[in-house]
Parts: C-alpha cells; sequence; structure tokens
C-alpha cells in the first residue's frame, strides 16, 4: 500500500512540473478563442488523471485476481460502460464533431459506420468469439486456423492499427493541451504524448475495467452538460438537446435570424447555407459513393479492431457478451445522438468572418467557447476528450505491446523468456510505440477522425473477414486465411504507399483513381468482398479444415452435438 | 466419413434446427440494419433532384445583363446581395479575388453619385483592420436587418477602380454551381422536430434503430439458448 502511495504520488510530482514547465511556453496564438494558460481547466485535468489513477489503484489494492477476473465481477451494464469508453476516443469526443463542422452531411456517415459496426459485431460475433474461448484477436486466428505464422502476421497488423489508431488520438491529445496551455501544436503533442505515456507505464496493470467505467461516466458528464447549456441558452428545446438541436439545422439551411449573440458579440446567424445539412452536397467535394463506403468501411472495421473484440472474451457468459454489446452501444449512442449538435452550434455561432478558420477538430470546445459556457465547464469539456483519449491510448498502447510480447517476442525470438523479460520486452515496446505516434502524429496528415478510419480499413479488410469466415463456416482453412489477410494486407499497402507519396509531392500512375476509389479512410469497401473471395477460392481448392479444430468450432460455438 | 460431415459449420446451411433458428434472427438483424442504413441513403439518391437556391436562379436571370451592362441599380444591388451570400458560406470562398472583385463592383454600381466614391474608399481600406461605416451598402443592398449578411461585407470588400469593374466572371460559374445546387427532394425539405427529415432520420432514427435492432436480438437469443437447452452448457 505504501508503495502505491509513492508512485501515485511521483506521478502526481511529474505532471505538476511537467504542466508547470508549459506555462512560460505560451506564446499565446492570435486568435481570440486560444489565450495563453488557462488555469482552471489545467486544474481539472489534472484532477481527473489523479482521479483515474487512484480509482485503478484502489480497484488493485482490494486485491483483484488479475486483468480477466476483474472483468468477470462486473455487470452487463458496468462491462457495457467499460467497452463504451475503450471505443469512445478523442475520434468521437472531437473529431466526429469537427468533420460534420467541416463537411456536413457527410459526417454522418461517420456516426452511423461507428454504431452500426456494433450490431454486425453482435448479430455475427460476439457470443460466439466468447463461446469458442481464447483470451486475443491474435489467439483466435492462431488457433482457428491451425497456423502460429498467420498468428505472427495477425500480431504485427494489430501492432499496426493500435499504432494508426493512436496516432489520431496523439493529434486529439495534442488539441486540447495546446488549447489549455496555449502552446504550439507540436509542444503539445509531445507534453500530452509524455504524459500520456507516464499514465500508461505507471497505471497499465491497475484495474482497467472499472476506471473505464468512471472513464465513462467522466467523458459523457463532460460531453452532456455543455449540449444542455447551449440549448438553454440560445433558447432551442433543451430538455432533450439531441432533439433541441434541430432547430439550429434550420436554421443553418435557411439563414433565419435570432436574437442572440455569441461571446465574441457577433450574431448568431448564417447566411443560408443549405450544403451543410443536404446529402453529398457538391460543396463538400463528398460524394454519395464516399458517404456508402466510409459507412460500410467503419461498420466492418468496428467488427475486426482487436482491442474492442477482446472484450468479449472477459465477460462471464455468452448471453453476458450479448447484453454487455446491447448496454455498450447504447452508451455510445448517447454521445453519437449528441455529437452532431456541436457541429451545427459550431457552424451557426462561429459564421461570422471575424472569427476566422477554426481548428476542426477543436470545434467541440470552440462552440462551448463562442455559446459562452462557464469556463469551469468548457475546461471539464477538454477535460473529458483528453480523458477519452486517454482511456483508448493506455487500452491500444497495452494491447500492442503484449501482442508484441506474447506473440512476437516470447513466440519468435525468444520461447525461454521468463514472465519477467515478457513485461520488460512489452515495457520497451510500449514506450517505442508512444514514441512512433508521437512523431507521425507531429506530420498532422490528417483529421482525427480519418486518421483512426484508417485504423477502421486495415481491420475491416484483414482481421474482420478471418473472424467472418472462421466463425460462419468451417472449410475455410489456413491456406484461405493466408490469402484473405494477403488481400487485405496488399490493398492496405497500396492505399498508404499512394498517401504518403501523394502528402509528400511525390506524383504516382493513377493517383487520383486510387485517391477516390481506395482512399486511405474507406479502402475497405471493396478490400474486404475481395478477401472473403480470396479466402473462400483458396479454402476450396486446397485440403478442409482439420478435424480436431472443425469440432470444436461445431459443438462449443454453435452447438451441434 | 459419415461423423466428419456432421461437423462442418456453413452460415449459409445449417445444420441444427438451433442453428437455423439462431441464423434465421441474424439474418432478420442484418436485413432491418441494412436496409435503415443503406436503404435509405440509396432512397435518398434515388429521390434526389438538383435543386438550385432561389437567390442563385434570380441571379442568373440577371448575369447577362450584367456582362452587357444593361442591368439596372436595383438588379445590382440583387447581384451584389448575391455574392455577398455566397462569400458569406465559407472561409475559403472568402479568399476568392474574382469573387470579391465581383461583389465590389456590382455594389459599386448599384450605389449613386458620392456614395460610388465612400464604397471605393471603404475597399481600399479592405483588409487593413480600421472599423468599416459601412450602413450605406447595407441599406443600398435592402440587408440592413441581415446580421449575417452585413458581417460578409467588410470582408467581402477588394480594392477596385472605377475603370478595371468586373461585374460578373464566367469562370467563377462551376463555383457558383458547386455551392449553390443542393440535392434535394421531400425527405430533405420535410420538416420533423425541426430537423430536415433526412437529416433527423439518419443521425438519431437510424442510431435508434441499431439499439432496438440489439435488443430485440438479445431477447430472442436468451429465449431461444433455453428452448434449445443451451445457456447451462456454456456458463
Amino acid at each position: 500500500m505504501k508503495r502505491i502511495t509513492y508512485r501515485a504520488l511521483s506521478f502526481f510530482i511529474f505532471l505538476s512540473a511537467i504542466l508547470l514547465v508549459a506555462i512560460p511556453a505560451f506564446a499565446a496564438s492570435g486568435a481570440a478563442l486560444e489565450g495563453g494558460f488557462k488555469t482552471i481547466p489545467a486544474i481539472i485535468l489534472l484532477a481527473t488523471i489523479l482521479l483515474f489513477i487512484v480509482v485503478g489503484f484502489m480497484n488493485k489494492a482490494e486485491g483483484t485476481e488479475g486483468y480477466y477476473a476483474a472483468g468477470r465481477s462486473i455487470s452487463r451494464v458496468g462491462s457495457g460502460a467499460a467497452i463504451a469508453s475503450n471505443w469512445m476516443s478523442a475520434a468521437s469526443f472531437l473529431g466526429m464533431a469537427g468533420i460534420m463542422y467541416g463537411s456536413g452531411y457527410h459526417g454522418l456517415s461517420y456516426v452511423v459506420g461507428w454504431t452500426g459496426g456494433y450490431c454486425l459485431l453482435l448479430l455475427l460475433m460476439a457470443s460466439q468469439i466468447r463461446r469458442f474461448g481464447k483470451y486475443t484477436a491474435t489467439d483466435f486466428i492462431g488457433d482457428r486456423y491451425y497456423s502460429s505464422g498467420l498468428r505472427v502476421f495477425t500480431a504485427l497488423i494489430a501492432i499496426f492499427i493500435s499504432f494508426c489508431y493512436c496516432v489520431g488520438q496523439f493529434g486529439g491529445i495534442g488539441l486540447m493541451f495546446k488549447w489549455i496551455m496555449g502552446m504550439n501544436y507540436s509542444t503539445s503533442v509531445i507534453v500530452g504524448g509524455t504524459v500520456v505515456l507516464g499514465y500508461v507505464i505507471i497505471s497499465g496493470m491497475l484495474g482497467v475495467t472499472k476506471n473505464q467505467i468512471v472513464q465513462y461516466i467522466i467523458l459523457i458528464t463532460a460531453f452532456l452538460i455543455p449540449a444542455f447549456i447551449l440549448t438553454f441558452k440560445f433558447d432551442y428545446f433543451w430538455l432533450i438537446p439531441e432533439l433541441g438541436y434541430g432547430r439550429v439545422v434550420s436554421d443553418i439551411v435557411a439563414g433565419n435570424a435570432t436574437p442572440f449573440v455569441t461571446s465574441l458579440g457577433h450574431a448568431v446567424q448564417t447566411v443560408p447555407q443549405p450544403e451543410y445539412a443536404m446529402p453529398w452536397d457538391p460543396s463538400t467535394g463528398k460524394t454519395f459513393f464516399q458517404w456508402m463506403a466510409t459507412c460500410f468501411a467503419l461498420m466492418i472495421g468496428t467488427a475486426g479492431l482487436p482491442h474492442v473484440i477482446q472484450k468479449f472474451y472477459v465477460v462471464p457468459k455468452p448471453s453476458d457478451a450479448r447484453w454487455s454489446v446491447t448496454w455498450g452501444l447504447f452508451f455510445i449512442c448517447l454521445l453519437y445522438w449528441t455529437a452532431p449538435l456541436y457541429a451545427a452550434f459550431g457552424r451557426i455561432l462561429s459564421a461570422n468572418p471575424e472569427v476566422g478558420k477554426l481548428a476542426s477538430d477543436a470545434i467541440v470546445v470552440y462552440t462551448a467557447q463562442l455559446g459562452n459556457v462557464n469556463p469551469i465547464i468548457v475546461g471539464f469539456l477538454a477535460a473529458g476528450a483528453v480523458s477519452a483519449a486517454f482511456s483508448t491510448v493506455s487500452g491500444l498502447l497495452v494491447a500492442g505491446s503484449s501482442a508484441f510480447s506474447n506473440d512476437i517476442y516470447y513466440r519468435v525470438f525468444n520461447p525461454e523468456a521468463s514472465g519477467k523479460s515478457q513485461i520488460a520486452a512489452a515495457r520497451i515496446a510500449t514506450i517505442a510505440m508512444a514514441l512512433g505516434v508521437m512523431v507521425v502524429a507531429l506530420l498532422k496528415l490528417a483529421l482525427v477522425a480519418q486518421l483512426v478510419a484508417l485504423a477502421f480499413s486495415i481491420a475491416g479488410c484483414t482481421i474482420f473477414p478471418l473472424f467472418l469466415m472462421g466463425i460462419w463456416w468451417s472449410r475455410s482453412n489456413r491456406e484461405g486465411a493466408w490469402a484473405s489477410i494477403l488481400v487485405g494486407a496488399g490493398f492496405t499497402a497500396i492505399a498508404l504507399v499512394y498517401f504518403i507519396c501523394g502528402k509528400f509531392g511525390v506524383a504516382l500512375p493513377g493517383a487520383a483513381f486510387v485517391g477516390y476509389w481506395l482512399n486511405p479512410w474507406y479502402f475497405a469497401w471493396i478490400a474486404a468482398p475481395l478477401a472473403i473471395v480470396a479466402n473462400i477460392v483458396v479454402s476450396l481448392a486446397t485440403p478442409d479444415t482439420p478435424e480436431d479444430i472443425r469440432k470444436h468450432l461445431a459443438s462449443e460455438v454453435h452447438g451441434v452435438r | 466419413m459419415e461423423e466428419s460431415k456432421s461437423y462442418n459449420v456453413n452460415f449459409f446451411k445449417p445444420s441444427t434446427p438451433f442453428l437455423k433458428e439462431n441464423i434465421r434472427a441474424i439474418v432478420i438483424g442484418l436485413v432491418i440494419w441494412g436496409v435503415v442504413t443503406y436503404g435509405f441513403q440509396i432512397l435518398l439518391r434515388i429521390m434526389e433532384t438538383p435543386t438550385p437556391e432561389a437567390v442563385y436562379v434570380e441571379f442568373q436571370e440577371i448575369a447577362p445583363k450584367l456582362t452587357d451592362g444593361s442591368a439596372s441599380p436595383e438588379e445590382m444591388a440583387k447581384a451584389a446581395s448575391f455574392y455577398l451570400a455566397m462569400l458569406g458560406k465559407s472561409a475559403a470562398l472568402l479568399q476568392n479575388e474574382q469573387l470579391k472583385v465581383a461583389f465590389t463592383s456590382t455594389a459599386h454600381n448599384a450605389l449613386a453619385g458620392a456614395e460610388q466614391q465612400m464604397l471605393l474608399d471603404l475597399a481600399g481600406k479592405a483588409g487593413s483592420g480600421e472599423a468599416m461605416e459601412a450602413g450605406f451598402i447595407h441599406t443600398a443592398l435592402g440587408i440592413a436587418e441581415n446580421k449575417a449578411m452585413m458581417a460578409v461585407v467588410p470582408f467581402a470588400l477588394t480594392a477596385v477602380t472605377p475603370d478595371n469593374l468586373v461585374m460578373y466572371d464566367p469562370a467563377t460559374k462551376p463555383l457558383m454551381d458547386k455551392f449553390f445546387i443542393h440535392n434535394q427532394s421531400v425527405l430533405t425539405d420535410s420538416i420533423v422536430f425541426g430537423f430536415p427529415f433526412h437529416y433527423f432520420f439518419t443521425a438519431l432514427v437510424t442510431l435508434t434503430i441499431f439499439v432496438l435492432i440489439c435488443l430485440w436480438y438479445c431477447g430472442v437469443m436468451d429465449k431461444m439458448m433455453k428452448k434449445h437447452g443451451m445457456e447451462s452448457s456454456f456458463e
């Protein structure tokens, strides 16, 4: 207990030191909404992070028997909340509103895609995964397809997915630290990244699930309170802000006048902007195809993300797996029903050209500021965004580093590794990953939601087909799985190479074609179906799955007796 | 051989009564999911007609007169307020010099006498950050009640001289088409709880149906598990 207090204290000192170092760095940026160091939000942020650590330690001190046992003692509602907080990251909290603020109706493909995926997960996979009885996504693939090579390859892909996912999160953390401390973006990414890394290393093995419930409560409260305040202040139907903001959308479309002013003294009114709400409006540069492809890629990506799938192994029963998905989806929807509200208010409150160009990814916070919401509540909102990113990043870094230490280091490089050296390998992997993510986040390649969408597309065309076919077709064998994952990985490589070359000004043949049809945010729309076809064709041309695996699949997973 | 056959699992050929029922439930869920998500968007796509905004239709009638110089001051004022509405749509458009020249030119011609010179003086100061007294422009363009439009004026002006006025540059037409023609239909024009209906359906109803699909499936599966005596064997 003494040692725990000591560690919590040392982290507190570390965190305060970083924040203190940051104070002189407040090179105030021009925009009136940015300003210098914000004391109250900084204190709220500090308190929130501390709360997570304290809850983590208390949970550990109660003597839970490790990570999995902790999950198994929690109710369906509780594990639903854990699923929701594990799921909702800076992309949900900041990025979705950002993309709607910029591209209007197109942004709704993210809202629908990131919720509808749970239907796929529940209908096709959740309880079956639980009944298969493994602990991680790589375990499932290694066992179902009886191939340790495939297990290692999947582990590499899982690490890469975690990496891409984290890049988006670090971008969000950077933006919020920038806002709170008034530093430039690069310094903020480094400071924020260091804090999150310190947090993960110190709290990595704490009682994760209970912590996630606390994180969910904080982030949903932080997100909903300003929504009530905004609708109340501007005289919309505030009892259910999710319905109340409808008139805001109509006011934007028609350019209606309102009697209110923003915190900067501007009228709350825009010129008529039907492009904000009309589907695939030409002015947004997004087409019908892109809406559908993005939505579909995000849905199958949801059902293929290792850190999402892994949640189902830790519930006590298959029926709990199903109910916790349902609760999880409901808790997720509480935020997703509300996110478009921030985009709409953001549009109408920042309509005056004097406001200038705002960073879309911070629009949630700017909106609250423009709406003259109390600074303490705005600070809480920013802290909520950081905690959304923290909960996801810590989950991803832990998942990525354990994939490295269990599936790659232990199985490939050093089968005799002791538990201690495995943990050391995991620690090093965590630090290496965090540093790599930080560097890539500094490049600011795309919006937060888009970077995260990339991770979904990769998961959707590599891991999702393996789970889908592995569960529902016993004939799908090792060779078919290899074909499937190679097709997925091949498409990923093409999309990424074109994207990166495009970013650095290298012209490749057919760049326009690939940029449109195999865009990194949604290439899974075609890559996943082709991976499934490859799986079927190659499986049929090669020997059947061994009987013991078919037997396990049929009797344990599907109840054939 | 007989035995190994019975261990085959195929989504499309369920081998036991439990699997048959399970897969039927899954298919029902998937169909509802697909229709709600993609069916609605396809319907939206089928029903839509590219619809220009009313101000754009009006502007297109005036545009030829702007080119041949036969537009009346009232028509100049209408054109100017159209340009203003366009420039106000996005920060990127506010960087478009052709549009700003067109706005300043039409606003100039909508005014008379000394006010024309006042406008040119104001436009000369554009971008300097000095406060602008643009009340006479608001009155001439008939936007004195519209705060959103008035806010754009200082940003829409750009320095011009009386001999380089360009009222309409045909090169800007594609941009106008892009910003003033929208995919509309009865689905986007009906209002529900203040929302355009399609927006309401996609942003709120779709998500709610997802939750309902999950609730329904969980209920059905719990019953099915009990019926086939499977709940216990997995605990």
